[in-house]
């Protein structure tokens, strides 16, 4: 199940994904807009230099942040990474070392640092906690477990390993109050149980907001492929278009559903809604996972459950 | 609803690296073709199609002799080695063969007759260990980790920093790592092997000044010595990159150097100055670090942004 959550409007964003990245008149390239919550499903929306406080189902409020590579909400303020130093807004410094990304449990806000070991550090004292070898994802919940992905397909919460089900692949972006993991994987998610088994799956292949406040997916049109010519991958970028893609060789192609009329190639810039990638989707502690969608007239956050 | 077409399963490399039906070989062995295809696409390529006429049986055979006896010919096996030209089928197949033939495996033999530069050449041309230069030039990458600069899209004319100093007319002081320098990925790759002194501006420069219908098919020639090799993102029984591979990702759209580790997760890392997984693009140019990620988090980023996910090879690179 999909549904809406929040709207911020007038956020415009050039929807289409990189175009080729080869010569110098490359096109232009994305800027996502990346949401970043708590375990209680509140938190911060990363769009250019500012954060919009993300409270239930509003968008409460600005912070200017100028860069941002990450940040977490922490009371009145936030955390954030510049590259890989990290400070407190509006003021404060905050401890030396090279962090890669933040997360929360309930109460604390953590830094990790990936190499050349994975450490995990509360903020703001920075006292590390070394989780084990160089370039782990980990995750933490609302008690502060952690938990994470080891090398062999060992799935890791607070120091126990079981086996990961066949096809629970990806790198982990959440553990909600029942104990259930979330591995994402370019654009889907599956959610695993304690014992390493899948709970449920879900790969969309495009997510768009559609009419009367619906959200569609491409599993939920008509659309058989058309035989261009060469290898595309499929993405709904919006409620009656499917973009192909081409990696980062060219633009692709683009098919208006209803019709089947084809533009070969597509626009370099295309109107549509283009979800984060799944690494960046976010879990609240009930097992909600959180994603925005950005397009031409704003960005939506929606949740799926399964 | 099918969402996803069939991914090739042969890059145009492998496909043209494939055994030619028998009829075939002995028009693609003419003097006239086999000079041909020198002039047009180097003695890499014609090494290439050499190779697929190796008797492996018969090469197990030379390098056994070349052991046998008072004092070891190691000029006959490396020179037997070289024609495997670093493919690991063919590598596998002379493995087969010589344990078939002698009932002994071949490194272990290989170990126990050389040493020093002739063992680490023979291990290279076995895929099985980087050669000094692969080495060298990873070691510069990775003493250039976490400095910044800006990235920008790149190949000829681009007008960034790292284009203007390799089309000069003659070669300038070497670009300086700053946020104000923009550089791409592979000239990333080119910077720190020209800072060890394996790599000269004039062959930067002939390759940014080159002529050529295709550059970016191109330059993936001219970066690969020997075979190139599909990599499979997340097969955890796949072949793993060397020390100083260049990692290829849908050709030239993104290069980077494998360090020849495998991190915590079980992912081959790689350095790579681009700004995925981990930072957005910024319109214009990206600061951003050179960094330490893998082909795995690369690849995963790249099918769910800019889909399909990439075609991904490695290859020694022309400074081993």
């Amino acid at each position: 199940m999909i549904e809406r959550r929040a709207f911020l409007p007038g956020l415009r964003v050039e929807t289409a994904p990189q175009g080729s990245m080869l010569g110098p008149g490359a096109s232009a390239h994305w800027l996502p807009p990346r949401l970043r919550l708590r375990p209680d499903g509140d938190g911060v929306l990363i769009a250019g230099t500012v954060l919009h406080r993300l409270v239930g189902n509003d968008f409460t409020g600005v912070l200017e942040v100028g860069r941002a590579d990450d940040a977490m909400a922490d009371g009145d303020g936030a955390w954030v990474l510049e590259g890989r130093a990290l400070r407190r807004v509006p003021d404060g410094a905050g401890p030396e070392g090279a962090w890669e990304r933040l997360l929360a449990d309930a109460s604390t806000t953590y830094a990790v640092e990936r190499r050349p070991a994975t450490v995990l550090a509360a903020l703001p004292d920075g006292a590390r906690r070394e989780l084990g070898p160089a370039g782990l994802d980990p995750v933490v919940d609302a008690a502060g477990r952690v938990a994470w992905v080891q090398a062999g397909g060992q799935w890791v919460v607070d120091g126990k390993a079981v086996a990961l089900a066949p096809g629970a692949e990806g790198v982990p972006i959440g553990l909600d109050d029942d104990g259930r993991g979330y591995l994402a994987r370019a654009t889907g998610v599956t959610a695993i149980e304690p014992d390493g088994s899948i709970a449920w799956s879900f790969g969309p292949e495009g997510i768009v907001p559609g009419p009367d406040g619906s959200v569609l997916t491409a599993h939920d049109v008509d659309f058989t492929p058309p035989d261009v010519g060469r290898p595309v991958a499929w993405r709904l970028i919006a409620p009656d278009l499917m973009w192909g893609g081409e990696g980062a060789r060219g633009p692709g192609v683009l098919v208006r559903i209803s019709t089947g009329e084809v533009t070969d190639p597509a626009p370099s810039r295309l109107e549509g809604w283009w979800p984060l990638a799944a690494r960046d989707w976010q879990v609240d502690r009930t097992g909600g996972v959180h994603l925005t969608l950005a397009g031409p007239d704003g960005v939506h956050v929606v949740t799926i459950r399964g | 609803m099918h969402t996803r077409l069939k991914e090739p399963e042969q890059t145009q490399d492998a496909r043209a690296a494939a055994p030619p039906a028998t009829s075939m070989l002995v028009e693609a062995l003419a003097p006239e073709r086999v000079l041909a295809l020198q002039r047009t696409s180097g003695n890499a390529a014609v090494t290439r199609m050499l190779a697929r006429q190796l008797n492996h049986d018969q090469l197990a055979q030379t390098i056994h002799a070349a052991m046998q006896g008072f004092g070891t010919d190691e000029a006959a096996i490396l020179n037997a080695l070289q024609q495997l030209d670093r493919n690991p089928d063919d590598v596998d197949a002379l493995k087969a063969a010589y344990r078939g033939r002698f009932g002994s495996e071949l490194l272990a033999d290989l170990e126990s007759e050389l040493s020093g530069k002739e063992l680490q050449q023979a291990k290279f041309l076995l895929r099985l260990a980087p050669s000094p230069g692969m080495e060298r030039v990873a070691d510069e990458l990775t003493s250039m980790v976490g400095q910044q600069a800006t990235w920008t899209p790149s190949g000829p004319g681009s007008g960034n920093t790292f284009e203007s100093w390799a089309s000069a007319s003659s070669e300038g002081t070497a670009p300086a790592l700053s946020t104000v320098t923009s550089i791409n990925c592979w000239e990333m790759v080119l910077l720190a092997a020209y800072r060890t002194g394996l790599l000269s501006w004039q062959w930067i420069h002939d390759q940014y000044t080159a002529h050529t219908a295709d550059w970016f098919d191109h330059m993936v020639g001219m970066l690969s010595r020997g075979s190139r090799i599909r990599y499979r993102a997340g097969a955890p029984a796949g072949r793993k990159p060397l020390r100083g591979d260049i990692v290829f990702m849908d050709g030239m759209a993104h290069v980077a150097l494998a360090t020849g580790n495998v991190d915590g997760a079980g992912r081959a890392e790689v350095i790579s100055f681009w700004p995925p997984p981990n930072t957005p693009f910024t319109r214009g140019g990206t600061i951003d670090s050179v960094k330490v990620t893998t082909i795995e988090e690369l690849s995963d980023w790249w099918a769910a942004n800019m889909p399909p996910a990439p075609v991904v090879e490695l290859a020694a690179p022309p400074w081993s």
